[in-house]
Order: structure tokens, then C-alpha cells, then sequence
């Protein structure tokens, strides 16, 4: 028996250190290879090898990726090419369009685009296919992005004219990058929209080989690509670049670890940091360019007689709320607190913007001016999904420490729950990934905003859609920043529109192996397939 | 037996019937948008709703429900939108995954629980009793995505015997299945065998108590055929039932490993289908792997009725 014992023994402490040595992270798992993540390597691009990378979200739409989400942006690049790019300062320049003129007194663009390119499906890229793309868009239901324009007509087989009504500074966004993104027209006439959701027929470097959602998107190369390097070699470098969907992010953790992945699309910044402590490669940079979106609030149907109307319970809501706790607490540290729209270090920022520093005696005194007590407190709902529900606990803790009654109420769609009006009836708090730059905040302040920030209070009487107005048209950029830090006052100090936390960024991490990839150096949906090589 | 199978099957259509409508109607309470959430919400609300109507979702939910069921009944399980393609063609090519994982897992329980079980009863109060069936308790007691976790530490990450995720069907490379299924199989056996061994050992001591047992002793058989021939086959009446539950567990609940595994079967299907509102999908996979579950009922319920004539009878 007491032989029995020690075996006995010996197996649950053999358990015991198992488990702990599971629980212990990484271990001595460093990536492959060494140098640097976007430089080329001194011996310079090789040719041949298999990029193999890991998107976290399921595929569904990549052939039609307009109005998806910025992982099937990242993927449909392998294959599909925009009329412009963004350069690493977050401009604007000529991709597929090789020059971009722009005409703000006309108003009018005209795109000269590059000659001699195929589809993969070998129709020809020229002004009619540009057109031809176009019209699909407006006949499934993005006439919001053409609002602004009078008509597009080829005026040459290399040349599309754009009317606009007026000059707006996003025009070129929207034209060249959202709806530029140049599908074959033929494909689409061919067959139909769901087809093309699974069938990424465009311009780029690599052709679609297999597409099975919820499982993989194979790319192979595209021996007819049209671009060739400064040396004159033929693009791309890679045979083929192989994206593998995972539901779970340990699953690709792990599939990194071994070896099976050379890079992972937007892991959580926890897995993001594990993974960078354990000496694999941060890809992109830490810059406007790159910042996903602002985890903050909205205030939302607060109508007259409610409390969020109130200017000062909104004040008070923003100063209850510890920002740079929330980000220490939630994106490991590497999140950015910002108190507006625009993240410090973006062209859209206002530095003099004062904003609510967390202040729990400020915003109890405030709430005592708006007319609560203990005995009357004021009442607000928390509108948010399941994604963000550790984040918002915190908030409603915090809420309730500064004196309000916080109720909760966990939606499984935020967008679908505004947009058709859902939100709660009398008060309600939402959060919602805000984008940071000025160009994409038309939802807000545009004159038919889509989203909850007109519910807060009547933007068009309290001047805001007027000055965003004047942002957009603004006929030079320093007119424009000036305009853009009136609106950040506007908004935030005379206002209090919203409540954000911290800027989030776009992570990348991979193996060291990935050269000249420009991920995460475009804006967070662009990268260069055509450039990028694997060191061996 | 006829009639107890007739019985048995109108059983099982009603019940069918009955976690259709609950499946349904239970899909549809879940808020959201399904347009909104396949097309993002900066559509114009007009083509949202000429989508809305293209989809059959404007139609009253009692007419909805007789057209999906009717449809589904003749074998068109309709079309997923999260998917894009039928959800028959999305079953049959998700199922065969979850099949291999659960029927395989399935049998390792089986035999190993019952040999366990029967080595723990016949061997009752020696130390490969006790060793057996502490770890029996272990194994109940162990959470499997920790024991998936604790496996693809040990044999990928640091030992790289092993793949840490994927699925290859074996027709197509057999090597490379294998060693695709040995981790998944192991974390969805460990459970099973637990439990077979617990229950197939109570079950057992109370056969071994039994007068017939003593009297098969009596008449001098060996050991082996009073254990084998007597005690096991009437010990395993209880355990059919279980046999049926484990074939629905591995079957239905194989969610959890085939996300630790990135493996792309059934229950990534039905996860992924609920977060994106794909009623259709959803709501005939539910139906689906009732219908799986209910046919592993009935062949429990027959083999049940085989071995025990009462059952029959009664």
C-alpha cells in the first residue's frame, strides 16, 4: 500500500508540474530567423516561398469587400488592387489610378490609370471597367458614397472624368480607396453578387486559388502581374500566400509558436504582447496610420427631458470615467488615451482641447447641479456587446462610484441596434469603435448622421454639421486644421458629445521571416503583396 | 419489436418536431439584424429592405417556419448567407470532421472505459483498482480545453511531435490525419473512458454479487467465462445508455475541440452562424444534429430492447 502511495503521489505531482509548466507562457519558442520585420535585408528580395497567415475573423465577402470589416479588406488585397494607395504618411497617391487630379474649383477628379493591366480573369482594366464598377456599387446600395458625385464618364480609354456637386476633401477617399477597389465588372455581370463574394477577381499580384469560409483563402501567384521592381524582375516575389482562418486566437497563437504561421492579423494586444515578449516581430508602425479605432461612448437618444440631454450629466459621465486606468487595464498598456475624435499624434488632434480629466468630486458636484442626489439618482443605460463587457463593467463601476444607477443592456449587434433605432428608449450610453480620421466621420456629422451622435442633441442648431461642412470643404489644409480643432472644442469642451477611452492600434505580429510587407505602415487595411518576400 | 420500433419512431418525429419549433422560434428572438450583419449597416435602408424581402424575412415567422421545415423536409436545407452556399453542401462537407472526431472518440471510450471498468471490478480493492480509479476521477474532473491546452504545449510547442491545428481527412493523407486526430481524440476520450470505467465498474461489482454469478462459480467455469459470459454481458445493459449519450456528446459538443484544434466541423459552424444571424444555417444544423441525436436514441433503444427482452415486452 505504501508503494501504492508514493506512485500515487508521483503521478499528481508529475500532474501538478505539467500544468504549471503549461500555464508558464512561451517557454524558449523564438520565431525563425532574425532581422528586421519591414526592411529589406541587405542580401536583398528572394524569390519563391509560401506566406502562410492566420485572420481571426471569418471571410465571407472578400470579392465585394466594401462596407466589410478591415480583415477582409487586408485579405482581398492579396488579389485586389485599388485605383489609389496610401503612402506611409497616410496620403493619398496613385495606385491603379497612376495619377489623381483633383480640381476643387471645377469641382472634379480625373483618374488617368495605368495601361496594359488584366484582370485575372484576363478582361482589360480601363475607364469603362472603372465605370462599370461604379454602377455595381450603386446598384447594390452604396449610392451614401456617390452622394456628392454629379457623374463619372470615360473620357478616354485610360481616363474616367468624376463630376463632383462640390468639393468635399474626402472625395478622393472615397473614389479611390473605399469604392476603388477594382473588382472585374465582367466576373460580377457573369455571374452575381454572391458569387462574387467568394471570388476575388481583381487586379493584384496573386490569383484566388481556393476560398472555403470558415477555413482558408488560398492566393497563387499571378504569372501576368503588371508591376516589375526597380531591378526589373518580375513581380511578386512569393509563390503563394495562404490565409488560414482561425476562431480562436490561442489556435494560431500556438500555430505561430510552431512554426505552421508566419504572421497573425490583429491578435488581442494580450496575445500581442505575449507573443512579442516571447521575441517574435511587431509588423507596422505606431502612428495615425495605423490606429484601428477609439473604444469610447456616445451619448444616444438623449432627447429633451432626458438625462443625457443634459449638458451637464454628460460632463459629469466623462469625468467619472478613469481613461488611462481603463487602458492599463485593457490593451496591456499599449492603447492610447485620448480625450477626442482625433488621437494625439494625428493631424486631427487638438492639443488645447481640455476634456474631462477623471475627477469623481467634479462629477458628483456636476450631477448635484443637474438636479441628482442620493435620493434621486440619475439613471443611465449602457448599451454594448459582448466583446467589450469586461471594459464596461469597469465603466459601470466607476459610474456608479460618482453617484449614478447604471443599468446594463448587452446587445449582440451595437450598429444594428442604432441604426434601426433600438437603443434604449430614454437614456442610453453606447460605445462604438470611432475612427479617428476626419474623412470617415461623416456619420457623425454629416447632415443625415447614421449613427447616435445626432441623437444626443441637435447637431444642425448647435452648428456642428455646418463646421464639419466647412472641414470638408475647406479649400486649403491649413483652413482645414483650423476648422478641425473649432469642431474638437466644439464637440468636446462646449458639447460634450462623447466619451472616448483610448485609441486601440492594428497589430501585426509574425516571425521575423516577412520582409517588405507593409503591413500596418498603410493605413491598417492596405500592404504590399507584390513586395513581399520571405527570408529563407 | 415492430411495434416497439413504430412506437419509438413516432417518438422521435415528435420530438423533432418539436425542438424545430423550439430552434426556430428561439433563433428568432435573438436580436440583430441579419442584413445588417452580412451587409454592414452603411447600406441605404431601402436596399436593406429589398434584401430584407428577397431573404423571406418580411414573412410572417409562422409562415417562415412551414416553408424552412417543408423545405427541409424534402432534404433543402436552404441557403446560408453567412456561408454562401446550401447548407446541405455546408454539412456534408463540415459533418465528416465532426464524425471522425466523435465516432472515434467515441470508441476509445468505449473499449477503453469498458476494459478499465472491468479490470477495476474484477480486481476490487488491488492497487491497479485504486490507480485506475483515481485517475477515472481525474479524468471526469478534467476540463478539456485545459487538458487540449496542456497537450499542445507539451507535444507542438515544445516537444513539435504533434500539429497543433488542422484536420485532413484520411482518405486524402492518412499519415497526416492521424497525427491530426491523436490530440482532439485524446481530450474528447479522456472524459468518456472516465465515466465508462466508473459506471462500468459499479455496474459490474453488482452483476458479481449476484446468485447466478455464485452459481456459475459453483459449477466450476473457468473465471474468465463466468466474467466474460455472464457478468459483462448483462453489466452492459446500463451501459448502453451511456454508449448513446457519449455518440451525442462527441457528435454535438465537439465545439470546443474543434476550436482549440482550428478544426473546421459542425460546431464551428453553429458558432459561427450565431454570431452572424444566419438563421438558416443555424436553425437546420440544430435540427440536423437532433435528427443525429435522435437516430443514436433509437439504436440505443433497439440494442437496448435486444439485450433486455423486458424492454420489449413492457
Amino acid at each position: 500500500m505504501k508503494k501504492f502511495a508514493k506512485a500515487l503521489s508521483l503521478l499528481l505531482v508529475v500532474a501538478m508540474v505539467m500544468s504549471l509548466a503549461a500555464c508558464g507562457g512561451g517557454g524558449n519558442n523564438t520565431p525563425a530567423n532574425g532581422g528586421n520585420n519591414n526592411n529589406a535585408a541587405p542580401s536583398g528580395p528572394v524569390k519563391g516561398g509560401t506566406l502562410k497567415l492566420a485572420i481571426l475573423v471569418t471571410p465571407n465577402q472578400s470579392g465585394f469587400p466594401i462596407s466589410t470589416g478591415t480583415d477582409q479588406n487586408v485579405l482581398a488585397t492579396t488579389a485586389m488592387e485599388s485605383l489609389g494607395r496610401y503612402d506611409d504618411k497616410g496620403n493619398i497617391v496613385g495606385f491603379l489610378a497612376k495619377e489623381i487630379i483633383t480640381d476643387p474649383a471645377a469641382p472634379s477628379i480625373v483618374l488617368k490609370l495605368q495601361e496594359g493591366v488584366k484582370y485575372h480573369d484576363g478582361s482589360a482594366f480601363n475607364a469603362k471597367a472603372v465605370c462599370d464598377v461604379y454602377d455595381i456599387l450603386l446598384e447594390n446600395g452604396r449610392q451614401a458614397n456617390f452622394a456628392n458625385v454629379e457623374k463619372y464618364e470615360a473620357t478616354g480609354e485610360y481616363e474616367v472624368t468624376i463630376k463632383l456637386k462640390e468639393w468635399r476633401s474626402d472625395a478622393v477617399e472615397t473614389l479611390c480607396i473605399t469604392c476603388g477597389k477594382m473588382f472585374s465588372p465582367a466576373e460580377y455581370r457573369a455571374h452575381d453578387l454572391n458569387w462574387m463574394y467568394t471570388h476575388i477577381t481583381g487586379t493584384g499580384p496573386f490569383v484566388q486559388e481556393e476560398f472555403t469560409i470558415g477555413e482558408k483563402v488560398t492566393f497563387k501567384r499571378n504569372e501576368n502581374y503588371w508591376q516589375k521592381d526597380a531591378a526589373g524582375n518580375q513581380l511578386p516575389y512569393l509563390d503563394r500566400v495562404e490565409w488560414y482562418v482561425f476562431d480562436d486566437q490561442t489556435a494560431a497563437v500556438n500555430a505561430l509558436k510552431t512554426g505552421d504561421l508566419n504572421l497573425i492579423v490583429y491578435p488581442s494586444m494580450q496575445n500581442y504582447k505575449t507573443l512579442l515578449n516571447a521575441g517574435f516581430e511587431r509588423y507596422g508602425v505606431d502612428s495615425c496610420a495605423n490606429i484601428a479605432g477609439i473604444l469610447g461612448m456616445f451619448f444616444a437618444s438623449g432627447k429633451e427631458g432626458q438625462s443625457v440631454s443634459n449638458l451637464k450629466v454628460r460632463q459629469a459621465i466623462c469625468y467619472a470615467i478613469n481613461n488611462d486606468a481603463l487602458k492599463t487595464a485593457f490593451t496591456e498598456g499599449l492603447g492610447v488615451v485620448t480625450n477626442q475624435l482625433g488621437v494625439p499624434g494625428t493631424r486631427e488632434n487638438n492639443p488645447n482641447v481640455k476634456g474631462y480629466p477623471y475627477d469623481v468630486a467634479k462629477a458628483k458636484a456636476l450631477l448635484k447641479e443637474a438636479g441628482y442626489d442620493e435620493n434621486n439618482k440619475c439613471e443611465v443605460t449602457l448599451t454594448f456587446t459582448s466583446a467589450f463587457e469586461n471594459v464596461f463593467t469597469a465603466v459601470q463601476r466607476q459610474l456608479e462610484e460618482a453617484g449614478f444607477k447604471v443599468n446594463i443592456d448587452l446587445t449582440a449587434n451595437i450598429g444594428d441596434k442604432l441604426v434601426v433605432g433600438g437603443a434604449d428608449p430614454y437614456v442610453s450610453i453606447c460605445w462604438w469603435s470611432a475612427p479617428t480620421s476626419y474623412s470617415a466621420w461623416f456619420r457623425y456629422f454629416s447632415a443625415h448622421p447614421t449613427t447616435m451622435v445626432g441623437d444626443a442633441l441637435d447637431l444642425k442648431a448647435a452648428g456642428v454639421i455646418d463646421l464639419y461642412d466647412k472641414i470638408m470643404t475647406a479649400p486649403d489644409a491649413d483652413t482645414q486644421k483650423k476648422l478641425l480643432d473649432e469642431l474638437a472644442v466644439k464637440c468636446v469642451d462646449e458639447l460634450c458629445l462623447y466619451c472616448p477611452f483610448y485609441a486601440t492600434l492594428s497589430y501585426y505580429i509574425g516571425d521575423k521571416t516577412v520582409k517588405d510587407s507593409d503591413f500596418g505602415m498603410r493605413g491598417n487595411t492596405q500592404w504590399t503583396p507584390e513586395t513581399t518576400w520571405l527570408q529563407k | 419489436m415492430g411495434r416497439f420500433l413504430l412506437k419509438r419512431l413516432f417518438q422521435t418525429i415528435i420530438i423533432l418536431i418539436i425542438i424545430s419549433i423550439l430552434a426556430f422560434s428561439l433563433i428568432h428572438i435573438i436580436p440583430g439584424d441579419p442584413v445588417y450583419a452580412m451587409l454592414g449597416t452603411d447600406i441605404t435602408k431601402e436596399y436593406h429592405d429589398q434584401v430584407y424581402h428577397s431573404m423571406g424575412l418580411d414573412l410572417p415567422l409562422v409562415q417562415q417556419y412551414f416553408r424552412w421545415i417543408s423545405n427541409f423536409v424534402q432534404g433543402k436545407m436552404g441557403y446560408s448567407y453567412h456561408f454562401k452556399e446550401d447548407v446541405l453542401t455546408l454539412v456534408q462537407r463540415r459533418l465528416p470532421p465532426t464524425l471522425i472526431l466523435g465516432i472515434t472518440s467515441a470508441i476509445f471510450s468505449v473499449v477503453l472505459g469498458l476494459l478499465f471498468g472491468i479490470i477495476t471490478a474484477v480486481r476490487r480493492g488491488k492497487p491497479i483498482d485504486s490507480i485506475l480509479t483515481v485517475l477515472a476521477n481525474i479524468g471526469i474532473a478534467t476540463p478539456i480545453f485545459w487538458l487540449a491546452v496542456l497537450l499542445v504545449f507539451i507535444f507542438s510547442i515544445n516537444l513539435k511531435w504533434l500539429p497543433s491545428w488542422g484536420f485532413t481527412l484520411p482518405w486524402v493523407d492518412f499519415a497526416k490525419s492521424m497525427k491530426q486526430l491523436i490530440m482532439p481524440v485524446i481530450c474528447m476520450s479522456v472524459g468518456g473512458i472516465a465515466s465508462y470505467t466508473r459506471q462500468t465498474r459499479s455496474s459490474m461489482l453488482e452483476v458479481i454479487g449476484q446468485d447466478y454469478i455464485r452459481t456459475a462459480r459453483s459449477k466450476g467455469l473457468k473465471e474468465s467465462k463466468v466474467i466474460m459470459g455472464h457478468a459483462v454481458k448483462n453489466a452492459l445493459i446500463p451501459i448502453l445508455t451511456l454508449i448513446g449519450l457519449t455518440l451525442r456528446n462527441s457528435i454535438g459538443g465537439s465545439a470546443i475541440i474543434e476550436r482549440v484544434f482550428n478544426i473546421s466541423g459542425m460546431g464551428s459552424v453553429m458558432v459561427e452562424a450565431l454570431g452572424s444571424r444566419d438563421y438558416i444555417a443555424l436553425q437546420s444544423g440544430i435540427v440536423f444534429l437532433a435528427l443525429i441525436t435522435c437516430i443514436c436514441n433509437l439504436l440505443v433503444d433497439i440494442a437496448y430492447a435486444y439485450a433486455d427482452p423486458r424492454i420489449r415486452l413492457d
